[in-house]
């Protein structure tokens, strides 16, 4: 009986302790193997965009590089008059020590990665080396373990932020591929997409483009885009799409700050998806009919409305904002607003933008999903 | 006899040291530098379904609770011994001897899973091993001796027990003793080097191509803070263990004689659980330290990245460890008669301890407060958080210490009156002591939630100091203070069974603590089987989400607990002796 | 013997404030920080 008591005390006790481990949040780990995509035809600002997520992710830079005194908060600080400061300082000794222009500038980050204890930052050196020496590990061996391309890519980003014309050289197609880790150290708790229809599902590119049979006509249809376009004027029109604008359509429809939100290699490897796609939309009916959205989240997925709508943190605003339209709108009327949305337009927004066709794509119980989702979101 | 293994040991010292002596000629032969090798995900053999880390894992926890089990209780087996000739106390021979018989049972199971951990790395992790071998060379050779020795050692000191009880001939017994225990350290700190290695490599170049001595890849930054860590937590662990098995016992005996025995050995035993715990934090801050020293990468997946959440967990099984030995030594002052007159001071030291525990579970959500979001730059650093609070864990740590310890005093004092003339006057100093050192560790961790993170870290030391010298300060004081003091009778079995479930607690939560804590010192090397030197492409080298590892510690726990007690039910199946029929009704 | 025990009380709380004044300034030093300096936000 004793025997029995303490057994199950303790048992209770253990109990206990797993399921406290499983109240905490759980960091859900990236399990899928890294990525290895070409950088062939990235023009600058890609290669700016690149290094910003090599920068706050691969390269694990902002772990110390922030707000916290662990180093140099690169990313606040006015970097246009630290670096020719640092330059000039008696102190470095460096191969760009005494040199002036963006060049030297090129020079001292990428020494400052390779061999971080040639220019020491007062009071951030390791203790009692009196600013001799470096805490920081050398980006280019393991663990962090950039190759030339990304330090290449972190040195225009750097450049970039200092207001500085990036002076390094743009990855050719003999450069190594570029390998994007997987979130180990918990930077991103959104996983890495490694498919291009999870980054066209996760980006909703189908509901404005022709693109897995979607039909929708706002930007000119994906398929074929292979021939039609290089892979450079690819990544160009996904990161600047106003920087040419193929015939017939509008400028500044397409939001422009995807060059931000895709990490870096989820736009070469959504380069690589979309130049690869066929000429024409597979034939309809061939069993690859959606299935019914039994859920209103699902539903929102299925039509993409938060390509163009502002929902839930998409931040698009192609069309008005839908978080919140419960406070501003009946629920007859949200239901106007998408079977016949030309019927009455927001103020500030054109006619003509949201398809209108959902009265013969959606199902009733899938308009009536949506229209329930929509008047409960919050603001 | 003797004089062969003094020369074995002698032997095994030459070639731990300098293995180059006698293996410098095969080194000549492989004169090329081969780098570590490189798996790729699919030389990684599969069998069946099987999760080849869950096993593996598995198999080192198990193997670490039993030998960490195994190497502590010698260790104070051996300081009991010394103390019953010390005190001419026959009662402590008796309870190191019973400390050693529980040991015994455990011996041959340690070696078991040993064994079965061994199989599994070099089934699962081939090339691994292969690795470690080419970096450790002889020296697994070495341990393997050792082993030998070990038990050699363990089974003369506990077999000769007895035949070497009186006299000088005890003196022959306790230096068997210290030898064991020299053994036994040496293997542990023999493996500590492997694990150390490969969280800090030390020896190598780069690439992994073995450079250096054996001695230089085993004197790796960080084998001697793990050397101490683990010294330390395995006394206290020990302790724990031997606690429980006092505990059941106490329950389970009806014979009042026998339940004296067992209170006084559970008290003991709590106590040599509370002692080891108390430098520990000291021992964890400098091991940190040394990791931060190596590699701050490493440093910050510990304690700022997906880490972080898990020094919550530690904070609850801590504060449990602190509540159940406290309540176990308030429960104690029952035992003298002048106990009650210290029993008032009992809720102010539970309200700190109360406090303090939750002061270390909260604190999380102060992280996203908005004031604390903007300062850190945006969400995107909010792993960074916990950092921001490390002061505050850190000051309820060492406040919750220092009024264990004083849990301690209050019951060491209740049963000594003391006799000399400045009593008072010596009281007044204690006091003071307290006094000023909380203060100190209240302000420094006041200090260090204001300051930026490199004075955080650096504020955490004054407080750990603090800490022990209010400890020594006041146990010198008492010492001079008691000398000579009016000893009251204490009446060991006049405790509550409730008191007892507290000395379970202790055994549990160290356990699944230690289970928790090898889970973060494995997941630091991230996707590195050596970091930095030789990758992890498994398909499991990720880290396993806390509720997969709580699931999995939880598991090895109920194993561990499940072998301890067919340990106990063995050692008190040897002093059964059988009755007649009508016990078996 | 000691005299009052108020008096020692204080005494013993000035040489103590003394000894861990003198322990954190010597930890703090060898870590190379400043004590009492520099309390910058964070």
């Amino acid at each position: 009986m004793t025997f029995l008591r303490v057994i199950g005390f303790s048992v209770l006790l253990l109990l206990g302790y797993m399921g406290f481990a499983h109240m905490l949040p759980q960091v859900v780990p990236d399990t899928s193997e890294p990525v290895e995509v070409s950088t062939e035809g990235l023009d600058m600002d890609g290669f700016i965009a690149l290094g910003e997520n090599i920068f706050k992710g691969k390269g694990t830079c902002t772990l110390c590089h922030n707000g916290m005194g662990r180093a140099p908060d690169t990313l606040e600080m006015d970097m246009a008059a630290t670096y020719p400061a640092r330059l000039a300082d008696p102190r470095y000794k460096g191969v760009a020590a005494g040199k002036e222009g963006p060049k030297a500038i090129e020079e001292y980050i990428h020494e400052s990665m390779v061999a971080p204890s040639a220019f020491v930052v007062e009071g951030f050196g390791k203790k009692g080396t009196n600013d001799t020496e470096s805490p920081m590990p050398t980006v280019n061996m393991p663990p962090i373990e950039l190759n030339d391309v990304e330090m290449n890519a972190v040195t225009a980003f750097l450049q970039d932020l200092a207001g500085l014309e990036p002076t390094v050289p743009l990855p050719s197609a003999d450069d190594a591929p570029v390998a994007e880790e997987p979130a180990t150290e918990g930077g991103e708790p959104a996983p890495l997409l490694t498919s291009g229809e999870a980054i066209v599902d996760e980006y909703g590119c189908a509901s404005c483009h022709d693109l897995g049979g979607s039909g929708a006509d706002l930007g000119p249809s994906l398929y074929g885009i292979g021939k039609r376009m290089t892979r450079a004027e690819v990544i160009e029109s996904i990161i600047d799409p106003n920087a040419v604008i193929a015939e017939g359509y509008d400028a500044d429809f397409m939001p422009a700050d995807f060059g931000e939100s895709l990490r870096g290699s989820e736009l070469l490897v959504l380069t690589d998806y979309l130049m690869a796609l066929p000429d024409a939309a597979p034939a309809a009916g061939d069993g690859k009919e959606e299935p019914l959205a039994t859920t209103g989240l699902e539903a929102i997925d299925k039509f993409g409305c938060a390509g163009c709508h502002d929902l839930d943190g998409s931040e698009a605003d192609i069309g008005p904002k839908l978080n919140g339209i419960g406070k501003r709108m009946t629920a007859d009327e949200v239901k106007t607003a998408i079977i016949d949305p030309n019927a009455t337009i927001a103020d500030g927004y054109e006619a003509d933008m949201m398809p209108d066709d959902f009265a013969d794509q959606m199902d009733d119980s899938e308009l009536s999903l949506i229209v329930d989702y929509l008047m409960n979101l919050p603001e | 006899m003797k004089l062969s293994h003094l020369l074995a040991l002698f032997a095994a010292v030459v070639l731990l040291v300098s293995p180059d002596l006698v293996f410098a000629a095969a080194d000549e032969a492989a004169a090329v530098l081969e780098g570590a090798p490189k798996p790729s995900r699919l030389d990684y053999p599969l069998i069946g379904g099987i999760s080849a880390r869950t096993v593996v894992w598995s198999a080192a926890q198990m193997h670490l609770f039993l030998a960490a089990f195994v190497l502590a209780v010698p260790l104070f087996a051996i300081a009991t011994e010394f103390m019953s000739v010390v005190t001419g106390d026959d009662r402590f021979d008796n309870m190191a001897r019973e400390f050693m018989k529980i040991t015994m049972a455990a011996y041959s199971l340690t070696a078991l899973v040993g064994g079965g951990l061994l199989l599994s790395l070099l089934v699962f992790y081939p090339h691994l091993m292969e690795y470690l071998v080419r970096v450790f060379r002889g020296q697994m050779l070495i341990y393997a001796m050792l082993f030998g020795l070990e038990s050699i050692m363990l089974y003369v000191y506990f077999y000769s027990w007895d035949a070497l009880r009186r006299g000088n001939r005890k003196w022959y017994h306790m230096s068997i003793g210290l030898l064991l225990n020299t053994v036994g350290l040496t293997l542990m700190f023999i493996a500590n080097a492997w694990v150390s290695f490969m969280m800090s490599p030390a020896g190598v170049d780069p690439t992994g191509a073995v450079t250096g001595t054996v001695w230089e890849a085993t004197r790796n930054p960080l084998w001697n803070p793990l050397n101490l860590h683990r010294f330390l937590a395995n006394i206290a662990y020990g302790g724990a263990i031997v606690g429980g098995y006092a505990a059941y016992m106490f329950l389970a005996e009806k014979d009042p004689e026998k339940k004296a025995h067992y209170d006084w050995m559970g008290y003991t035993s709590n106590f040599i659980a509370i002692l080891g715990f108390i430098p520990l934090p000291f021992a964890g801050y400098w091991l940190m330290a040394e990791i931060y020293a190596y590699s701050q990468q490493m440093g910050i997946t510990a304690m700022g990245g997906i880490l972080a959440w898990l020094f919550i967990i530690q904070a609850v099984l801590i504060g449990t460890i602190m509540l159940a030995a406290n309540y176990y030594l308030w429960s104690g002052l029952m035992r003298t008669d002048r106990g009650a007159q210290y029993a008032k001071y009992v809720k102010y030291i539970a309200v700190v301890i109360v406090g303090g525990f939750l002061v270390w579970l909260t604190p999380h959500t102060l992280i996203l407060t908005a004031n604390e979001i903007q300062n850190l730059g945006g969400t995107h650093h909010k792993i960074l958080g916990p950092l921001g609070i490390m002061p505050a864990k850190n000051t309820a740590v060492n406040l919750m210490l220092v009024f264990t310890f004083m849990s301690f005093q209050l019951f060491y004092r209740s049963s000594r009156i003391p006799t000399v003339s400045w009593a008072k006057s010596g009281n007044m100093i204690v006091v003071a002591l307290y006094v000023v050192g909380i203060i100190n560790i209240v302000g420094a961790g006041i200090y260090g939630y204001i300051t930026p993170t490199v004075y955080k870290v650096g504020a955490s030391v004054p407080q750990v100091v603090s800490t022990l010298t209010i400890i020594i300060g006041s146990v010198i004081i008492d010492v001079f203070m008691l000398r000579g003091a009016k000893a009251e009778k204490v009446h060991w079995g006049r405790m509550t069974e409730r008191s007892q479930y507290a000395l379970f607690v202790l055994p549990v939560a160290f356990t699944w603590l230690m289970g928790l804590m090898g889970y973060i010192r494995s997941s630091l090397r991230t996707n590195w089987h050596v970091y930095t030197v030789m990758k992890d492409n498994s398909p499991e080298n990720y880290i396993p989400t806390l509720g997969d590892a709580g699931n999995v510690i939880t598991a090895i726990t109920l194993g561990f607990m499940a072998i301890m007690v067919f340990v106990f039910w063995l050692s008190r199946l040897g002093q059964t002796k059988q009755k007649g029929t009508e016990d078996a009704a | 013997m000691l005299g009052n025990k108020w008096l020692v009380f204080v005494v013993a709380l000035v040489v103590w404030v003394a000894v861990f004044y003198f322990i954190d300034k010597s930890i703090m030093e060898s870590q190379g920080l400043p004590v009492g300096a520099d309390l910058m936000p964070v």
